[in-house]
């Protein structure tokens, strides 16, 4: 499991200075090449700032290169990372977003959801970056969830992470409380149970494959809405970065609306995300 | 105000025993042989009503459940409050997003299901209203529409525990079908709810394209404004009031404005109660235990004395046609089996998954019989097309298990 290329959505904004300084730890550590992508008129004045910052966190034309690019912001980005094969878009977001704003989407949420890359969105990104010590990573079913466990994993050994916790969610009561009718309570608790048990199983299955080097891992199988669960998990427990795979449909006004497994994470985000498209990993 | 006679109030109170004991009693006893709580709860109402018990004991029959007088108003006052709570309930249980995670199959196969039992239903309907019990030719349209939709509509309890059992509620199979059953259900009410504005149309007070226009407006702005509100409402509910009792209290006070209001507006009530029934189910500050809470309440105590009611009011013997059941059976199932492995056709599922989900999505169980008793009460139809379509409800919700069990094994194999 490798980040070959990383590309970040560049932005003349306050928090410019501490995305780049995330980006080029990030690069250094998965020592990958480095995009910054513009989308923008081209100012002298922005060019220098920018090779000022450049310098500073040491990116040369070896393991970076800038492209300034016109057009619209959103499609743009998602085009030049696609060209340029990018295996992970870096993007600065807000915690919350004003309610209109959710769902229209900002270009952080909409990058977000349209990515054919894996996406991390940074809430707190600081001039002096920390690593990710505090990891959780969403083991809930899906197509491609061995693919996000080993990348989280990957991440966490590189980081050299104090523990990652994995969270299977479930809605196994509503489903078990459907049929009680026919039921006893003995009865709904032990299909509770198997369906809890079999989801073990196959994370037993996908942890056996997956190389997790030394690392102190926790599993949590939580019962709540799928998005909204881990959410919670991720904030009570102060987590700095939260793992999750992209969804296996494309997502859209309607998701919002009637919000479902990462639009709640989306809608309020409880530390920094790191969305796996398995798509292009390598 | 005026009150129930000493007399009357033990009558009432007679009633609700006799009626919540022996649904208990006869749904247990049916439960051991795997057939759904709610045959037990109408087959109470056949024996304790005119269809046996009354034509034994005439007399005590109208001792216990007398045909007119204080008593009986209130007891029907109690079961027109059950189905508005039924359906609240229904609601609850409705997840929106599942329907949107399960994408095209779900809805390719809700669609089928539901168009094709509905055209042929209305069809039938309309081209041989007179076989159906049509009594007023005026009515022809909303009959062959209420047909059409009473054979679309699909039950989700039911389909979930058969599910269960056959331990297929994990599967892809599993989850397009509860899916599909959801979106069935919320297509079908909006649909009913229309039929009964058309049918009130001479006798309310508003038009109705007000009608239509109301019935849509009122969904979207509760399942958007409405959901959002309760959401943000509830952790403050929660804080501030005595638990459970705030949240149970909260809730229903919801379901009866919204049934209230929807009543106002010339669509039945049970409508409103559904649709604030989705909103404050699919709340994410929503406990487990209050979801809990509030089903078992409604579906303990009230569901059981709707279903009994059922039976008090309408002699099954003698307004069973088996000619009718067995029409509207068998339309019922081709249409609605038809349909389904169509919709599961064209999303890639291969034949024996698709016949699968045609006999899950068959069964039709309570939700089936409130339709039915709602469209009797409304004059739609009449006791005979009731009673066909009551038995119809029963067999497809016995014969789904069975038969889901037999494609199943099929799609193992291969």
């Amino acid at each position: 499991m490798q980040i070959n290329r990383i590309a970040l959505a560049l932005a003349f904004s306050p928090r410019l200075e501490a995305n780049l300084a995330e980006a080029a730890r990030l690069n250094t550590l998965f020592q990958s090449h480095l995009y910054l992508i513009h989308v923008g008129d081209y100012t002298a004045g922005n060019e220098q700032e920018l090779q000022q910052l450049l310098q500073r966190f040491n990116l040369t034309k070896q393991n970076c290169t800038v492209l300034w690019q016109e057009g619209e912001t959103v499609d743009t980005i998602l085009e030049t990372c696609k060209e340029h094969h990018t295996d992970l878009l870096i993007t600065g977001a807000l915690e919350k977003e004003g309610l209109l704003q959710y769902y229209m989407g900002s270009i952080a949420r909409q990058l977000s959801r349209k990515a054919q890359c894996s996406v991390l969105m940074l809430t707190e990104p600081s001039t002096e970056p920390h690593p990710f010590r505090n990891i959780v990573v969403s083991g809930g079913e899906c197509s491609h969830t061995a693919d996000t466990i080993a990348l989280a994993m990957h991440l966490a050994k590189l980081e050299k992470a104090n523990k990652v916790d994995i969270i299977q969610e479930s809605e196994y009561h509503n489903i078990a409380r459907l049929s009680s009718e026919n039921k006893t309570a003995d009865e709904v608790d032990q299909i509770k149970q198997e369906f809890i048990s079999e989801d073990k199983e196959k994370l037993d299955e996908i942890l056996s494959c997956t190389d997790c080097g030394s690392l102190k891992i926790e599993r949590h199988h939580l019962e709540g809405k799928p998005g909204f669960a881990i959410s919670n998990y991720a904030r009570e427990h102060e987590a700095d970065l939260l793992v999750l795979s992209s969804p296996d449909k494309k997502l859209n006004l309607l998701d919002r609306l009637f919000t479902h497994d990462i639009e709640h994470v989306l809608a309020n985000l409880p530390c920094s995300v790191l969305i796996v498209h398995h798509e292009n990993l390598n | 105000m005026s009150k129930l006679s000493h007399q009357e109030l033990i009558t009432l109170i007679l009633s609700l025993g006799v009626m919540l004991l022996s649904a208990r009693l006869l749904g247990e006893l049916l439960r051991k042989f795997g057939i759904p709580l709610v045959v037990g709860e109408i087959l109470a109402g056949i024996v304790l009503g005119p269809s046996l018990f009354g034509q034994l004991f005439p007399e005590s029959l109208q001792f216990i459940f007398p045909s007119a007088g204080g008593a009986t108003l209130a007891l029907n006052g109690i079961t027109q409050m059950s189905v508005i709570m039924l359906l609240f309930v229904a609601g609850l249980e409705l997840e929106l997003p599942l329907i949107l995670k399960q994408g095209k199959a779900a809805g390719l196969t809700s669609i089928f299901s539901l168009a094709i039992p509905f055209a042929i239903g209305f069809f039938a309907a309309y081209y041989a209203g007179d076989f159906f019990g049509l009594d007023d030719s005026n009515h022809l349209l909303v009959f062959s529409l209420f047909l059409g939709t009473a054979l679309s509509i699909t039950a989700l309890p039911v389909i979930a525990r058969i599910l269960m059992d056959l331990k297929l509620l994990k599967t892809r199979i599993g989850m397009i079908v509860i899916s599909s059953a959801m979106l069935n259900d919320l297509i079908g009410w909006l649909i009913f709810s229309l039929v009964l504005g058309l049918m009130n149309e001479g006798n309310s007070e508003h038009s109705l394209t007000y009608t239509i226009l109301f019935t849509i407006s009122y969904a979207v702005i509760l399942l958007t404004v409405g959901k959002y509100l309760i959401d943000k409402a509830l952790p403050w509910i929660q804080k501030n009031f005595s638990w459970p009792g705030g949240i149970l209290s909260i809730g229903l006070s919801l379901c009866f404005l919204g049934a209230a209001l929807t009543e106002y507006i010339g669509i039945h009530g049970v409508f409103g109660a559904f649709i604030v029934g989705m909103a404050f189910g699919d709340s994410v500050n929503l406990k487990e235990q209050e979801r809990e809470i509030i089903q078992q309440f409604i579906t303990n105590i009230f569901a059981p004395l709707f279903f009994v009611s059922i039976g008090l009011r309408i002699n099954f013997v003698s307004n069973f046609s088996i000619e009718l059941v067995a029409v509207v059976t068998a339309l019922a199932m081709i249409s609605k089996i038809g349909g389904a492995w169509m919709g599961a056709r064209l999303s890639g599922l291969n034949n024996s998954e698709s016949m699968a989900i045609g006999f899950g999505m068959n069964a039709r169980g309570a939700m089936e019989i409130i339709l039915g008793l709602l469209a009797l009460e409304a004059g739609i139809i009449n006791d005979k097309l009731f009673v066909a379509l009551v038995v119809m409800a029963i067999l497809t919700s016995v014969i789904s298990g069975p038969m889901m069990q037999v494609f199943c094994k099929e799609v193992v194999k291969k």
